[in-house]
């Protein structure tokens, strides 16, 4: 069995003038939720578009499960665009099972999942309310379901959470979770980097139609750790200035009533157990955390450099 | 295939389940059949009899005014202030008042009556006195072209004796002799009243037969015209209205955006495809019902009122000649009746009803491709604009051409907009009534075929492209550039 649900090998897809993606590599694994990150007009929606078969590419191969990319694999797969909506006129449990039919299940399957998820998001009362009754919202959790409902092993998430409310963001983004859990392997594509940091466990960052960086979360920011640390204690931040520890720098430093809040930075390679011990003597520490980068700043900054080193 | 089925299921049933349909279904049939209902109905209806009191003082045109079905004319010697006077309590539906001829010839007519006499009753009346004037102007310039040289010459004669080297006994005979002749002309001439002009006027009408592989059949080129125009008129609406449909139905899933969630479970093709027959489906559903229900609703109305509707009547008057007590006129009606009828019944219906759905679909399968990739370009229907106008011009076209295929169905603008694919739904289907040759029919039905497989070709290439396209003014330029992307 491949580790990978889907690969893809050097994609290329030209429109016109136009190079829409530009030799494109990724490997998705088996259960894991994997980010698709990169700026408006990089690539992404040609790509996932390439993986839906809506379009194929001009170069370049997809393997899915080891087989290359066939029709057969469209019920394996569920979509949900970003640009999405329903038909305003159709009632909702009708059109439901339209598009889970659509996707290859028959009516008798369906009926039962369609079920579950109405009861479990408690919604059985829109069954059959036409689609323009229901608020953006609760259209959207319909479409969520209709993604999902044909327990595909790859779902496709293209900005699944605009136009959800805090709390439906929190019920969906648990499901995915839950999801995950049960085997399913998920593409997530999305400029809100918070989500991706509580979600995926791989991404990668397409910018100008390339792949500027891809692998593995943690991994990628280990890579981008920049070893600044934050302390607060309880001393003012003049006893932190006396501590002597070479391989520390104070970045900034504010005194707020009783306590101290220090950022310092240190070189590369020096470990937290290091700066603690050049501390502890020192300071009474009320807290002491590393700063790791968040995924907006890589985000940002390598966007940023990419940009500039093509102009 | 099965995906097609499931979208074109969903196509039909959306749209058959709409208000719009059902309204239209019973409309459409209840305004046909009332084309063909009120007509005879209104022919039928027994309109009370109206009394037309003629004051004629010079008594020229006693009796002269023949009465119809509903309009008699009541010829009364009295004076025309006392009638009017007494009018409302008469009973007459209007007075019409001739007056003493001026200068020897009647000039001055007056109709009273208490409300607006309709323009039928006016334009019978204004024609039968017509008729009469025109007679009596007859009568009078053939006497004066037959009496004044007869007495010219009459006088010359009698100088011309007055010079011979005659006596005079046999002078006064001769002339006597002549004077008697001259007469009997002048008698003759007197004589030549309206009974002859009457036995003078002819009805002409021109039966056209058809042969047909040696058997004779009879036609009515009326019958025949209308029935194409009905024809090809419909063709128009329904490629236009299911056209427009399926272009509706595109910009629906575009706009609410459904398309990318649909298009990631089928092909483009696929989509394009099951709406495009789905509402063919509906259209033929339409068409079919239309037909049994209008043929319902006459049925009805003749199983109702037979006597009213009976198509046999007009063969009953002519054929008894106890009934035919009518006026020969009135044989001559029913004849015209009769033929028409004949000639409805000469019109293979098979054959239209087959070649109506026939170019129905040809010409609906070949503008819906169009319409649904004009759809698929745009962001809503305000900007179809642009991309509809060279769709319709030839559907307008052949609508103006109708015309002249009709007075020319086989002239060579009939031909070739019968063969081109983009006109021949319509104006074959103006042909078809009048007889078309085979090959003529075979190779406009086989274009047709080809033409709409070339345009879904070319629409399918647009369309999916263009589904995926939003937010951008779309350009010829741009729609021929996705002609050749690849898929």
């Amino acid at each position: 069995m491949p580790m990978n649900l889907l690969v893809a090998e050097h994609i290329e897809k030209r429109y016109a003038a136009h190079l829409a993606l530009d030799d494109v590599n990724i490997a998705v694994k088996k259960g894991t939720i994997f980010g698709l990150l990169g700026p408006n007009g990089a690539g992404k929606t040609s790509l996932i578009r390439i993986i839906n078969q809506i379009t194929g590419p001009d170069k370049g191969k997809l393997f899915f499960n080891g087989e290359k990319l066939q029709n057969s694999h469209v019920k394996k797969i569920g979509y949900l665009p970003e640009e999405r909506g329903l038909y305003k006129k159709m009632k909702v449990g009708e059109q439901a099972l339209y598009l889970v039919q659509l996707k290859g299940m028959s009516k008798k399957e369906a009926i039962p999942i369609l079920k579950y998820w109405f009861e479990k998001f408690d919604i059985h009362t829109w069954w059959n309310k036409k689609v323009e009754e229901l608020s953006k919202g609760m259209q959207q959790k319909i479409q969520f379901i209709i993604t999902v409902l044909h327990k595909p092993e790859l779902l496709i998430f293209d900005e699944p959470f605009s136009g959800f409310d805090p709390i439906n963001t929190n019920l969906i983004k648990s499901e995915i979770l839950k999801l995950k859990d049960n085997g399913t392997t998920i593409i997530f594509s999305t400029h809100n980097m918070e989500s991706v940091e509580e979600l995926c466990d791989e991404i990668a960052l397409i910018n100008k139609s390339r792949v500027i960086l891809d692998g593995n979360m943690a991994e990628i920011r280990d890579r981008f750790r920049t070893f600044e640390f934050e302390i607060v204690s309880e001393e003012s931040t003049e006893m932190l200035k006396g501590v002597s520890f070479d391989k520390m720098q104070i970045i900034s430093s504010v005194q707020k009533s009783n306590q101290s809040v220090t950022r310092v930075k240190t070189e590369p390679g020096t470990t937290a157990n290091e700066l603690l011990a050049a501390l502890l003597p020192h300071i009474r520490i009320r807290s002491f955390n590393e700063i790791i980068p968040r995924m907006n700043d890589i985000f940002i900054s390598l966007v940023e450099a990419d940009s500039n080193k093509l102009n | 295939m099965g995906k097609i089925l499931l979208i074109l299921r969903r196509e039909y049933i959306t749209r058959v389940r709409k208000r719009s349909f059902i309204i239209m279904t019973i409309l459409g049939p209840v305004l046909m059949a009332s084309l063909m209902i009120v007509p005879i109905w209104l022919a039928q209806i027994s309109e009370e009899d109206k009394v037309i009191a003629v004051i004629d003082p010079s008594g020229y045109f006693y009796q002269r005014i023949s009465n119809t079905d509903n309009l008699q004319f009541e010829y009364i010697d009295q004076n025309i202030d006392s009638v009017k006077a007494h009018f409302a309590e008469s009973g007459y539906y209007a007075i019409l008042h001739i007056e003493l001829p001026d200068h020897d010839m009647y000039r001055n007519f007056v109709l009273f009556s208490d409300k607006q006499p309709s323009l039928n009753i006016e334009m019978y009346i204004e024609n039968s006195l017509k008729k009469e004037i025109e007679n009596l102007k007859l009568a009078r310039n053939i006497k004066d072209h037959i009496k004044t040289p007869v007495f010219d010459l009459q006088n010359e004669i009698y100088l011309k004796l007055d010079k011979l080297p005659l006596d005079n006994p046999s002078k006064t005979s001769l002339m006597h002799t002549l004077k008697t002749e001259v007469a009997k002309v002048e008698a003759a001439v007197e004589g030549f009243d309206k009974n002859i002009l009457q036995s003078i006027k002819t009805n002409v009408d021109v039966k056209p037969v058809l042969l047909k592989e040696g058997k004779e059949e009879k036609t009515n080129t009326e019958v025949a015209t209308g029935l194409s125009m009905f024809a090809g008129i419909m063709i128009y609406m329904f490629i236009f209205m299911f056209g427009a449909q399926v272009m509706r139905g595109v910009i629906e899933e575009k706009t609410s955006r459904i398309v990318e969630v649909i298009i990631s479970s089928v092909r483009p093709f696929q989509l394009m495809m099951g709406k495009i027959v789905g509402v063919a489906l509906v259209g033929l559903t339409q068409f079919l019902l239309w037909i049994i229900l209008t043929f319902i609703i006459v049925t009805a109305f003749q199983v109702s009122s037979p006597d009213k509707f009976s198509f046999s009547k007009t063969e009953q008057i002519i054929s008894n000649p106890d009934v035919a007590k009518e006026t020969m006129a009135d044989v001559q009606k029913s004849q015209k009746v009769q033929e028409i009828f004949q000639a409805i019944g000469s019109i293979d219906f098979v054959l239209m009803i087959t070649m109506f759905i026939f170019y129905f679909l040809g010409g609906y399968l070949l503008y819906a491709a169009l319409f649904a990739a004009i759809g698929s370009a745009v962001d809503n229907e305000a900007d179809t604009q642009q991309f509809m106008m060279p769709v319709t011009i030839p559907l307008i076209l052949s609508i103006v051409v109708a015309q002249f295929v009709v007075n020319n169905p086989d002239g060579p603008i009939s031909f070739w907009f019968s063969i081109i694919p983009f006109t021949s739904p319509v104006i074959m289907m103006i042909r078809i009534p009048f007889g078309v040759q085979v090959w003529e029919l075979a190779l406009s039905m086989g274009l047709l075929i080809l033409g709409f497989l070339a345009t879904t070709w070319f629409a399918g290439r647009i369309y999916r492209t263009g589904i995926l396209m939003y937010g951008k003014k779309v350009s010829y330029r741009e729609l021929g550039k996705w002609l050749f992307y690849r898929g």
